[in-house]
């Protein structure tokens, strides 16, 4: 039966595309700061109030964002108990550099409360635990430098920290251009796109996503033929046994 | 009677003050008749003798201790130590002034005891450079302290002894005949000094006719052959000069150019010479300190009808030089230099007026050039531009207000361009004709003495300058950066003679066959601007062969950098930096190659001196047209957004995120290929 899964709630998606917009443009406005003879749009001085904003803006959104993540349990989605993590990563893997070329099936099927596959939930711990962080502490200081010249150059001076933050942006910029990339990997290679739009994505429902969807979901399950929201059990029956 | 006096200055002081300040009629003092005195005290009437500062000021004030306080008269003197023993001397540096520190744009050096060759004893060191000192420190006295005329004429020493420049040997100097140059009250204190009969008087070899011939204006004094006759009837019966004879007036900025280079007040247009050590800080720096607008200058500048911008704000509202560098005991001023300790910011225990004019301290408070050495530990008493500006308050627009103020001098943006021209190169290793060096000056275009050249100025280099020893930060300030060449020879080095090396160079008024032979392209007998370089291993061999047949040996060019920093020539509002671009971009930005010369001797890289508090850390790199100074800003803790870049942090930047991009659209083309091929299959 094909169905859609209500995989992102409106917060997460707000906080997905604020996030994503802040960071363009602070990649945008980044890049005018650190050569402004190479790429010009606002001006120097503009590129910098800018970015300045724009750096609080993430902030503030990556610590709601934790929080959201915190309260309503969320944080489960990167960290995952199971002992197979390994060779899912690989089965994963092995679909992006093969399976993916003779259209072999998705091995991971993504369910609301197990939204990422074990490469994207490695990657999105580094970027929201390591990357981030980083950017948030080596722009607040390149920030904050006359406000805190001691800590600034306990760190090494400003072009040690200038240094790591370039890094981090370009590390962001490739993760930018990969993520968006990947996103084309799903069903379809606007699904993922839609769900994170609206919230829905089309899937080809199993027994184990009904399993879990009638033990533990409101109802988020939408039959795609008739474009009504349908119970776990209505869904369990059109699957064959 | 001083306390009188000093009342009766005080009550009209004010008056003086309120008056509009005129040139020509400086700002008059009330001051007491005086007997000029000579150096036995004798009223120069009766003796006829030279007059003497230091006994007829002395009357009054302690003349006595204004020259032990006075680092203009010391010059370094009382900080002589072994040739070459501080940090950052050269092997012949006997001082950090200019007595004893060798200035390689003057050239010539004080000789260290003990060598074979003189090249400047004391008295040819009053002679050549007494027109950049005020007399006192080594004209009187041996560093030792005994009075230059009682030394010993068979000890020789340099203080003895004088380049005889017949015979390029030393000889023994008659202290006795020439006399002693006292410290010239008059030079500073009277309204109109002659300060061309006074280098007269030094050049001649008259020294202690120098502070006389400072008079020769005032009518009191008229020149006969190399002495001075002193004129009775400019004289009252008491041995006073005549009213107005002599007026006193408070040193103000004309009498400090005098030395310090271009003072300009009057209507004239400015119009800067060029090519003399007399306008020093105009020759090294393209400082001119004047209201004027350049716009109304004699000079084809470029742009001119739209610069009107004073050549120095600080002239034009009406600044002395004396205000910023001020005596350190003055009364008047506030005393910065006083403040005992951080716990204290102002010390209120001040002299009285008349103990201040008694014992005026000449230690004048002074900043931190890149330039100047002598007295540091007088360093950064002088009144700064915080020290009168609000800059914090005025600086609101300025993002990171803070940042940049401790890390840039306000000179930074306040000295963005030099409108006039400066020396950026001067090359030793050969003469001119009139045995001076080939020299360049930066911003201009074409001959600097040429009126029609167009003059564009130039843009100073940033440079970091040191942390102070108190503390601070390095900041970037200003500089002009003056390339040397110079022969060097023997063991322990020292830099060719002028005398030999004009006698290497010149011959019977023109040129030495061998050097002709050698340099004259066009064999035209004359050496013309092109040819008046060492650009052939061949040409330096020739002349090295010259200097060899005069018995010089190990000879070898070294070539210098020294750096100016521009501390004068301040400019405000709109023509101040206010762009950020001006220093956060690679293009327009900070460290823009600096041409230091467009000629350069025997291939020989300049290297940065090292006694400066400038840190020269860029690379010197031989480029189209020249040799040129590229600043490098961030080894030195100064990392500019927009200028500065880790390369190597870009570059894997660059292939990561290519990499990513070329990945997706390989692995995208692949899978759409492929996908497109199953369906057609199917």
């Amino acid at each position: 039966m094909r169905t859609k899964l209500y995989m992102y709630t409106a917060y997460e998606r707000i906080w997905h595309w604020l996030q994503a917009a802040i960071m363009v443009a602070l990649i945008v406005t980044g890049f005018e700061i650190h050569a402004p003879d190479s790429f010009r749009l606002s001006g120097f001085e503009a590129a910098v109030a800018t970015h300045k904003t724009l750096g609080f803006l993430l902030m503030a959104n990556a610590f709601l964002g934790m929080l959201y993540h915190l309260f309503s349990g969320e944080i489960r989605q990167y960290f995952s108990s199971s002992m197979d993590f390994l060779p899912l990563a690989i089965r994963q893997a092995t679909y992006y550099l093969y399976g993916i070329f003779r259209g072999s099936p998705h091995p991971f099927v993504k369910r609301p409360d197990r939204k990422h596959n074990p490469l994207q939930r490695s990657v999105y711990v580094i970027i929201l635990n390591v990357l981030l962080p980083l950017q948030v502490v080596t722009g607040l200081l390149l920030w904050g430098a006359q406000r805190w010249p001691d800590a600034v150059g306990a760190l090494g001076g400003l072009a040690n920290i200038a240094a790591v933050h370039t890094a981090g942006a370009w590390a962001f910029t490739a993760f930018l251009i990969m993520h968006v990339y990947l996103i084309t990997t799903g069903p379809t290679p606007l699904s993922n796109l839609r769900a994170m739009i609206t919230g829905w994505e089309e899937h080809e429902i199993d027994r184990g996503t009904v399993r879990k969807a009638g033990s533990t979901w409101t109802p988020g399950i939408m039959d795609v033929g008739s474009g009504r929201r349908v119970t776990a059990d209505e869904a369990g029956k059109g699957l064959s046994t | 009677m001083l306390r009188a006096i000093v009342t009766a200055c005080l009550i009209l002081a004010p008056v003086a003050a309120a008056q509009t300040p005129d040139r020509d009629t400086a700002p008059t003092i009330v001051h007491p008749k005086f007997r000029l005195l000579d150096r036995e005290g004798q009223p120069v009437l009766s003796s006829r003798g030279p007059v003497s500062g230091m006994r007829s000021c002395g009357a009054c004030h302690d003349t006595g201790f204004i020259a032990d306080h006075n680092y203009h008269a010391s010059v370094g003197a009382d900080e002589t130590a072994e040739p070459g023993s501080a940090p950052g001397w050269r092997p012949w540096d006997l001082s950090p002034g200019l007595y004893g520190r060798w200035a390689p744009l003057l050239y010539r050096y004080l000789t260290p005891d003990g060598d074979e060759l003189m090249d400047m004893g004391t008295a040819d060191w009053v002679s050549a450079f007494g027109y950049l000192h005020v007399g006192g420190g080594p004209a009187v006295r041996s560093p030792a302290g005994t009075p230059l005329t009682n030394l010993d004429p068979d000890l020789p020493d340099r203080d003895t002894m004088f380049l005889n420049e017949d015979t390029g040997l030393s000889a023994s100097w008659d202290w006795s005949s020439s006399g002693v140059v006292e410290l010239n009250c008059f030079l500073c204190h009277i309204s109109s000094p002659d300060n061309e009969a006074r280098i007269d008087a030094l050049r001649s070899g008259a020294f202690e006719w120098a502070s006389t011939a400072t008079l020769a204006r005032s009518g009191l004094v008229a020149r006969e052959g190399s002495k001075w006759r002193w004129i009775d009837n400019a004289f009252k019966e008491d041995g006073t000069p005549e009213s107005d004879r002599i007026r006193i007036v408070p040193p103000s900025s004309l009498h400090c150019g005098q030395c310090h280079g271009l003072v300009h007040f009057e209507e004239e247009p400015v119009i800067p010479r060029y090519g003399s050590d007399r306008v020093w800080s105009t020759e090294t720096m393209g400082g001119i300190f004047s209201p004027q607008l350049p716009s109304r200058s004699g000079m084809n500048l470029a742009g001119k009808s739209e610069l009107n911008s004073p050549w120095d704000v600080h002239a034009e509202r009406l600044l002395e030089c004396s205000d910023c560098h001020f005596a350190p005991n003055d009364p008047s001023a506030a005393a910065k230099i006083s403040a005992s300790g951080e716990l204290v910011s102002f010390d209120g225990r001040r002299l009285s007026i008349d103990e201040f004019l008694t014992t005026p301290d000449h230690n004048f408070a002074k900043g931190r050039s890149a330039q100047g050495r002598v007295a540091d530990h007088l360093d950064g008493t002088m009144r700064r531009c915080e020290d009168c500006h609000s800059t914090r308050s005025s600086h609101e627009w300025l993002p990171y207000k803070g940042r940049h103020m401790d890390r840039l001098l306000c000179e930074a943006c306040h000295v963005p361009v030099v409108r006039a021209p400066a020396r950026r190169a001067t090359d030793w290793t050969v003469l001119n004709p009139e045995g001076g060096p080939r020299v360049e000056y930066r911003g201009v275009r074409g001959d600097v003495d040429d009126p029609a050249a167009l003059v564009d100025g130039f843009r100073p280099v940033l440079l970091p300058r040191r942390r102070p020893l108190d503390g601070g930060s390095e900041r970037l300030a200003p500089h002009n950066l003056i390339s040397i060449w110079f022969w060097i020879h023997g063991d322990p080095p020292r830099p060719v003679r002028l005398f030999d090396l004009r006698r290497a160079f010149l011959e019977g008024g023109g040129y030495h066959p061998d050097i002709l032979r050698a340099l004259d392209a066009d064999s035209d007998g004359r050496l013309d601007g092109p040819e008046l370089k060492l650009d052939t291993p061949e040409k330096v061999d020739a002349v090295r062969k010259r200097l060899e047949s005069l018995g010089l040996k190990d000879l070898r060019i070294e070539a210098v950098i020294r750096p100016f920093s521009l501390h004068h020539g301040i400019t405000a509002g709109k023509w101040a930096v206010r762009e950020c671009s001006w220093c956060h971009s690679r293009r327009f930005g900070m460290t823009q190659p600096f041409l230091l010369a467009s000629a350069h001797s025997s291939g020989e890289i300049p290297k940065p001196v090292r006694d400066t508090n400038a840190i020269v850390s860029g690379e010197v790199r031989i480029g189209e047209g020249g040799v040129y100074y590229w600043p490098v800003t961030m080894e030195e803790g100064f990392y500019v957004l927009g200028h500065d870049r880790w390369s190597p942090i870009d570059l894997a930047g660059i292939i990561i995120v290519s990499a990513a991009f070329a990945g997706a659209l390989v692995h995208g083309g692949i899978r759409v290929f492929l996908s497109r091929s199953r369906r057609s299959g199917s």
